[in-house]
């Protein structure tokens, strides 16, 4: 919690940029900021007339303004089994980017869901908006239980068929899912959201440190695979998992879903201040 | 290759199935949990595509153990490289243990090698016997293969005959024990060929040549005298040649003598030879009842012993030394006393038995002589020049008459007499000379009175009554034909038979000669006073010539004062032995094997007396220790055989190296996770 509390002061400093930037209405809309005139047409609401300009013109111009939409970010985060792993924690670094990034859209009036996810979607916090509302997120957070076995293709269809809104939808997950992460994927490109993907792996899953004959069980399904420990196994697993990483980054690249790969070595506070930033996520 | 602990191979049996069941045993893996197997599946799959020996490489860990497992127990099975061919059918083992063969080589004396030799030879012939199933069958159990062991020096003894038991073979070889003797291989070879082809009786049911013939196999260094003419009935007689030392310096000979006119001064004379291929110096000193004097040592220096005769085929006489390489050294020392003499070389060499030889000096006696003749100025003018104590002239009918005065308790009372053409009644214990006479009784007879003049036609030069006694130009012209029984010795024969002849029988020590002096030439010569002085001092002389050449192996003459019935001998190794004389007081001890004084103990009057007797080796053959092989015999009958080796290439060193070396590699490959 005091690193959450921490991360705001961190997270001020970004809220100077601004959150989904690219991401301007296409309508004109009633906020304040002034974006354009056009002609006065019958039936235009007279509220809108530029007075000024008539006097000046005796023209009839309707003023524009740009319309400002709330965002709907939704963070999708594992809560399965294999992310109760890990040193540093593999959930609670993921939950502390969650909470980085809620926080982040919370402050810029942004609407946040947060949905924990196993086999299915286990916890939710739908459509919090306002910045006095990071205690229940945080809180929120915090209550989210790990544990279960990990079913992202059914949680995703489940989510793109209750979601149908626009926003950026971020996944952060360590993909480790026997069931793959294509389906799932597919589901949420169906809907028109921006993909954000961050695979999130503890340094022990990157360089395992075993030895020996081993009987490695799986926390999540009890599944066992025996094994002893050599050179050549553990340049497979490595190269495997280069070439798991690479597959789920290209398939990403190919669909225009922004990929994130990150070790929890990597303080969650310099990810979000810088690699977010260099993704795109954040400006 | 061979092994010398089959019960190694137990081990195997017990060991290598209890790895194997290790291996079929599942592996406790410890238990590890981890977010996902997922990544772990696909890179065990990976890698087993890949790798397509997988189930191969996985049981290299196992391979590397079975062999050092295998190297391990080959290790303890102690391997040895079989350098000498298998014995197969019958083995006669022949073994030297003659004086030679205690010379002392780079470890033991080669008699020691040649056991070692053999009982290796045995072993390799028990595991012939048994084959690589031996170890399945018991010990001593029937094998094929059957061996006799015999040992031999100038006399050859069956230490085993033919058994198959090879442990029993091992036990009798190790017991063999050395003797000083001289090497005489004939007897041996008799006793194998009796043992090898017993004599049978031939029918028609009898299969003629059912045994096989058998291997006879000689440890020895070589110097046997009558190796060259060692022929086997069948087959070849396999040496193998035991030894490589020649560094010797031996004494060849020691005489010592009492000086016939001064018996107080006794002479002795010494010869020493140098067998080295470097000539050496040698001091000599000589010992008087273990006391020494410093006039007594000498120095000698001796050069090289020359190698032609080692080299000659056939040669059976001892190499001749070189030119300077034998010395003969003298002293003249004064002994009122008997005493015992030892001389001793004080170089250290590889025989130590010939750098010692002992002689007894007895104590300085005369002889009394009897003279039984009718008038004989010859004999009286010859026995007047020698040195006796007492010599009394008397008739034939005074001999008759004197009854106690001459014969007391049925032997003579002096030490010789002469009977002088003439001849007692009944002749007791004693020595006699009789000229022109016979004893009385049958042993000696006269077939027919000579009449002709007639010559010696030979005579026995080397015989101490005939020592220095030239006969030719003597002329006989009268005597009498001797018929002489079968155990006489002739010493000077005639054309007619024996014109002297030595016989004994029931302690009558008798010299027969069958003219008489007056009626020869004999008396004109200077060899006539020698001739009474060889045959009075060997008749009456107590055996003083023979007692000093008495070497190992000889049998020792014992005589002992009348009245003694039973006494021991203690030999110069500890060993004792009962000694019972025969009525004429002599007795013979057979078992002179080793070289030094043997002491007769016996209790004479209530005094306890001792008598001492030296056995020596001074031989030169024997002494001569140069080894000779097949080779340098070249003898047709004898082959050179290859030493037995088999014990000492022991490799299992070898085996335990590459089980570490193997070990180390299967800990590397441990380590380096090279396999799954």
């Amino acid at each position: 919690m005091a690193r959450l509390e921490q991360l705001e002061i961190l997270s001020r400093r970004i809220f100077i940029g601004r959150m989904k930037g690219e991401r301007r209405s296409k309508r004109r809309g009633e906020s304040v900021e002034f974006a354009d005139y056009r002609n006065y047409v019958v039936g235009d609401d007279l509220r809108f007339l530029d007075w000024n300009i008539y006097a000046r013109l005796e023209r009839l111009l309707l003023k524009l303004f740009l319309e400002e939409e709330d965002l709907n970010v939704s963070v999708l985060f594992d809560t399965s089994g294999s992310m109760d792993w890990g040193d540093p924690h593999k959930g609670l670094y993921v939950k502390r980017v969650a909470a980085a990034l809620a926080y982040i859209g919370l402050v810029n009036y942004d609407r946040i869901s947060l949905y924990g996810y196993s086999s299915r979607l286990v916890q939710e916090m739908a459509g919090v908006r306002g910045r006095r509302l990071i205690g229940q997120v945080v809180t929120f957070l915090r209550r989210s239980a790990l544990g279960g076995t990990s079913d992202f293709g059914a949680v995703a269809r489940h989510f793109a068929l209750r979601h149908r809104g626009k926003g950026v939808v971020i996944i952060l997950s360590d993909f480790l899912d026997k069931g793959g992460f294509q389906d799932g994927l597919r589901y949420l490109l169906s809907r028109d959201v921006d993909l954000y993907v961050i695979q999130v792996l503890a340094p022990d899953e990157i360089e395992p440190p075993l030895a020996g004959d081993l009987k490695l069980r799986d926390v999540e399904d009890d599944d066992t695979t025996e094994i002893s420990i050599s050179q050549p196994l553990l340049k497979a697993y490595q190269s495997g998992l280069q070439a798991y990483c690479a597959g789920l980054r290209d398939y990403c690249t190919r669909r225009g879903i922004t990929y994130l790969f990150t070790s929890t070595r990597v303080p969650f506070d310099t990810l979000v201040i810088s690699y977010l930033r260099q993704r795109g996520l954040l400006r | 290759m061979s092994f010398l602990n089959l019960w190694a191979l137990w081990i195997a049996a017990a060991v290598i199935p209890a790895l194997l069941i290790l291996y079929f045993l599942k592996l406790r893996r410890r238990e590890q949990r981890i977010s996902s197997t997922l990544l772990w599946k696909r890179a065990l799959h990976d890698l087993q595509v890949n790798a397509p020996f997988q189930r191969l490489r996985k049981s290299l860990l196992l391979l590397l153990q079975l062999l050092v497992l295998a190297a391990a127990i080959l290790a303890l099975a102690r391997p040895i490289v079989e350098t000498s061919a298998a014995p197969e059918g019958r083995l006669v083992i022949l073994i030297d243990r003659s004086a030679s063969m205690n010379t002392v080589e780079s470890d033991g004396t080669r008699l020691d090698e040649a056991k070692e030799q053999a009982v290796r030879l045995v072993r390799v012939l028990d595991r012939r016997g048994g084959g690589w199933l031996s170890f399945l069958r018991l010990r001593g159990a029937q094998a094929r293969i059957q061996a006799m062991v015999i040992a031999f020096s100038d006399r050859a003894a069956v230490v085993s005959p033919f058994t198959p038991n090879t442990a029993e073979l091992v036990d009798v070889i190790r017991a063999i024990e050395p003797t000083d003797g001289q090497s005489h291989i004939r007897e041996a070879l008799e006793l194998a060929e009796a043992y090898i082809a017993p004599p049978t009786m031939l029918t028609d049911e009898t299969p003629v040549g059912t045994e096989e013939a058998a291997r006879v196999v000689l440890f020895s260094d070589g110097r046997i005298a009558d190796l060259a003419e060692a022929v086997l009935r069948s087959g070849q007689l396999e040496l193998i040649k035991i030894g490589r030392a020649r560094d010797n310096v031996g004494i060849t000979s020691l005489v010592a003598e009492r000086s016939y006119e001064r018996p107080e001064v006794v002479n002795v004379l010494l010869e020493i030879e140098n067998f080295c291929a470097e000539p050496v110096t040698a001091s000599v000193a000589l010992y008087i009842d273990g006391q020494l004097s410093d006039a007594r040592v000498r120095s000698v220096e001796l050069a090289a012993a020359e190698d032609s005769a080692a080299g000659q085929p056939g040669g059976d006489e001892a190499a001749r030394p070189g030119p300077g390489a034998r010395r003969g050294l003298s002293f003249e020392l004064i002994l009122e006393r008997g005493a015992l003499l030892e001389a001793r070389l004080s170089r250290a060499d590889a025989l130590d038995v010939d750098n010692r030889a002992y002689a007894v000096v007895p104590t300085p006696r005369r002889q009394r002589v009897l003279v039984v003749t009718e008038n004989n100025f010859f004999l009286d003018s010859v026995l007047a020049g020698l040195p006796l104590q007492e010599r009394v002239f008397i008739t034939p009918a005074q001999y008759a008459a004197g009854g106690a005065e001459y014969v007391r308790d049925e032997r003579s009372t002096y030490d010789v007499v002469i009977f002088d053409k003439c001849s007692p009644a009944a002749l007791p214990i004693g020595n006699f000379l009789f000229l022109k006479a016979v004893p009385p009784g049958d042993d000696v007879q006269v077939s027919a009175p000579l009449d002709d003049v007639h010559v010696p036609v030979w005579w026995d030069e080397a015989h101490p009554i005939l020592r220095h006694v030239p006969l030719d130009y003597v002329y006989v012209a009268r005597g009498v034909a001797l018929r002489a029984p079968e155990d006489a010795e002739v010493l000077i024969e005639g054309p007619q038979g024996p014109l002297l002849l030595r016989h004994a029988r029931g302690g009558r020590h008798c010299l027969v000669l069958s003219f008489a002096v007056e009626d020869s030439t004999w008396w004109q010569r200077a060899s006539f006073p020698v001739f009474a002085y060889n045959a009075i001092r060997f008749l009456g002389g107590g055996g003083v010539t023979e007692r000093e050449r008495v070497r190992p192996g000889d049998t020792l003459r014992v005589v002992l004062p009348e009245g003694v019935t039973e006494t021991r001998l203690y030999g110069p190794d500890g060993g004792t032995a009962t000694i019972v004389p025969d009525a004429s007081g002599a007795s013979f001890f057979s078992g002179t094997r080793r070289v030094g004084i043997y002491q007769v103990r016996y209790r004479q009057a209530g005094e306890q007396r001792t008598d001492y007797y030296a056995v020596n080796l001074t031989d030169a053959r024997e002494s001569d220790i140069r080894p000779r092989g097949a080779d340098e015999l070249g003898t047709p009958g004898i082959a050179a055989g290859r030493a037995i080796e088999t014990a000492t290439p022991e490799i299992w060193r070898w085996f335990v190296g590459a089980a570490l070396l193997i070990l180390l590699f299967e800990w590397y490959v441990y380590n380096r996770r090279v396999m799954i």
